[in-house]
């Protein structure tokens, strides 16, 4: 009777062993089946807040739940994590985490000029490293002509009257329309990305002397304005200061001054003053790195009413 | 009156009776193999509850799973930062010792408390299921090379052992 029990008692053990084996197994099995893939990735950075855009899909035959997100400065070596909480997927579901949707990691004096890598975690515990957008992919599809430096935004060319002197009107919204009044003075508002192609991850600089060319094929008259400074609330500065765009960064550039590198109001401001047709370029001047940097880039078309 | 009896019990050459002495083997047999039974239940216990604590720290090991989310060295000083994720089905996953070694060396520098990922310390000093955490490992033997292969091993109180790879 001792030895059965024994033996029951053996068995007993034995069973509930090999249940939490068999438990581990499958806990291990759906590990390995959990595939999620990171593309399209790519970074923006403001401030310390590394913005990550990337578009996730599972791939893998179980729901799938996605815990951090890891970013690491390789430029100098430090990095930050952010929790993600409810995002999960099922088998073949896609998540874009784009726009708003974008993930936002604090990294201590990141730079666009650095270099990112970031991966998620699960919480299965496996690793997902996101795979970078192809640079080159972006320079011919956003970039003017695909040669240069910077892109530019057809989406958010806007246009800008004066409130006053210095202040403009509408700011920051403007109008966004290709139609340019004639008989009003007018700041131009560009939105440009350093794209620096050529590996070196290079800041650029523009000078006083980048100006925005407008000109009319039909009467052959052309206008240009500066570019010009503006404040967070809309102020037109008056005096130039280098703008500096990382690689990588987006930037918004004015135009607004008859003045290379000053701006002193009303004397300074600027109307089309011809009705038509214009074509529109920019004439960017700076530095790139320790070299020196000019583009010009025909850009847009308006019509002055 | 006892006392006069007794030389009479034991010099008295007369046979006890067939009833009497099968009674008394009885009675001797049944004790001993009462006192054997219980020896044997008592013997039996004991394996039981042995082997119930083997397999019970066997099982509860076999639960255990710990991931590296990350390991940093370097900057700005010469320690090392080791992230982990319980991602096993059991709680309290203590560790007991990190060993930092590549295929010449090996080291068993000291650890600090496990905090959370925000900093604070955990109270428990060990991680449940789902919960993440990191200690820093300081005073290595010698200081790692740059860009040189090495694997940092976790052993926990349990007996489970974790190790991830990484570049100093």
């Amino acid at each position: 009777m001792v030895s059965t029990n024994v033996l029951l008692w053996t068995f007993s053990q034995n069973a509930q062993y090999t249940q939490a084996a068999k438990d581990v197994n499958q806990d291990e099995a759906d590990r390995r089946n959990e595939k999620i893939v990171a593309t399209d990735g790519d970074y923006s950075v403001s401030g310390n807040e590394v913005t990550v855009e990337v578009t996730l899909t599972n791939t893998g035959a179980v729901a799938a739940q996605i815990i951090n997100l890891w970013v690491f400065d390789t430029s100098i070596q430090t990095y930050n994590y952010t929790s993600l909480l409810n995002l999960s997927l099922n088998p073949g579901s896609v998540a874009d985490l784009t726009g708003d949707e974008a993930i936002v990691v604090t990294v201590d004096e990141a730079n666009p000029g650095h270099d990112f890598i970031s991966w998620f975690v699960t919480a299965r515990g496996n690793t997902i490293a996101l795979e970078k957008e192809e640079l080159e992919d972006v320079i011919v599809a956003q970039v003017a002509q695909g040669i240069g430096y910077l892109a530019m935004d057809f989406d958010t060319f806007r246009y800008f009257e004066y409130a006053s002197d210095y202040m403009l009107k509408d700011y920051p919204a403007g109008s966004g329309s290709y139609i340019v009044p004639t008989a009003e003075q007018v700041v131009f508002r560009i939105k440009l990305t350093n794209f620096d192609p050529s590996g070196g991850n290079r800041s650029l600089t523009l000078h006083s002397h980048s100006l925005l060319w407008m000109y009319y094929p039909a009467v052959g008259k052309q206008v240009y304005w500066y570019i010009v400074n503006v404040s967070a609330n809309g102020t037109v500065q008056p005096t130039y200061s280098d703008i500096v765009i990382e690689f990588r960064e987006t930037t918004y550039v004015y135009f607004a001054s008859a003045s290379d590198g000053t701006f002193t109001g009303n004397p300074d401001q600027k109307k089309p003053g011809t009705g038509g047709p214009a074509a529109i370029n920019l004439l960017l001047l700076g530095t790139i790195g320790p070299d020196y940097y000019g583009q010009n880039i025909p850009f847009v078309s308006v019509y002055c009413t | 009156m006892l006392v006069r009896r007794i030389p009479r019990i034991i010099f008295d050459k007369r046979a006890v009776s067939n009833v009497i002495s099968a009674t008394i083997l009885t009675g001797v047999v049944i004790a001993l193999s009462l006192s054997m039974f219980t020896w044997a239940q008592g013997r039996t216990s004991v394996y039981n509850s042995e082997y119930r604590e083997t397999v019970d720290a066997e099982t509860a090991k076999l639960k255990e799973k710990l991931i590296f989310e990350y390991v940093f060295y370097g900057n700005p000083s010469d320690d090392i930062t080791v992230y982990l994720l319980n991602c096993g089905t059991i709680d309290d996953v203590e560790i007991k010792n990190v060993y930092v070694s590549n295929s010449t060396w090996l080291s068993n520098p000291s650890f600090s408390t496990l905090k959370f990922l925000n900093g604070t310390e955990i109270p428990d000093q060990d991680l449940d299921v789902g919960e993440e955490g990191y200690f820093v490992l300081s005073q290595l033997s010698t200081n790692l090379k740059t860009g040189a292969y090495y694997c940092v091993k976790v052993v926990t109180v349990r007996g489970a052992t974790f190790d991830s790879n990484f570049v100093a």
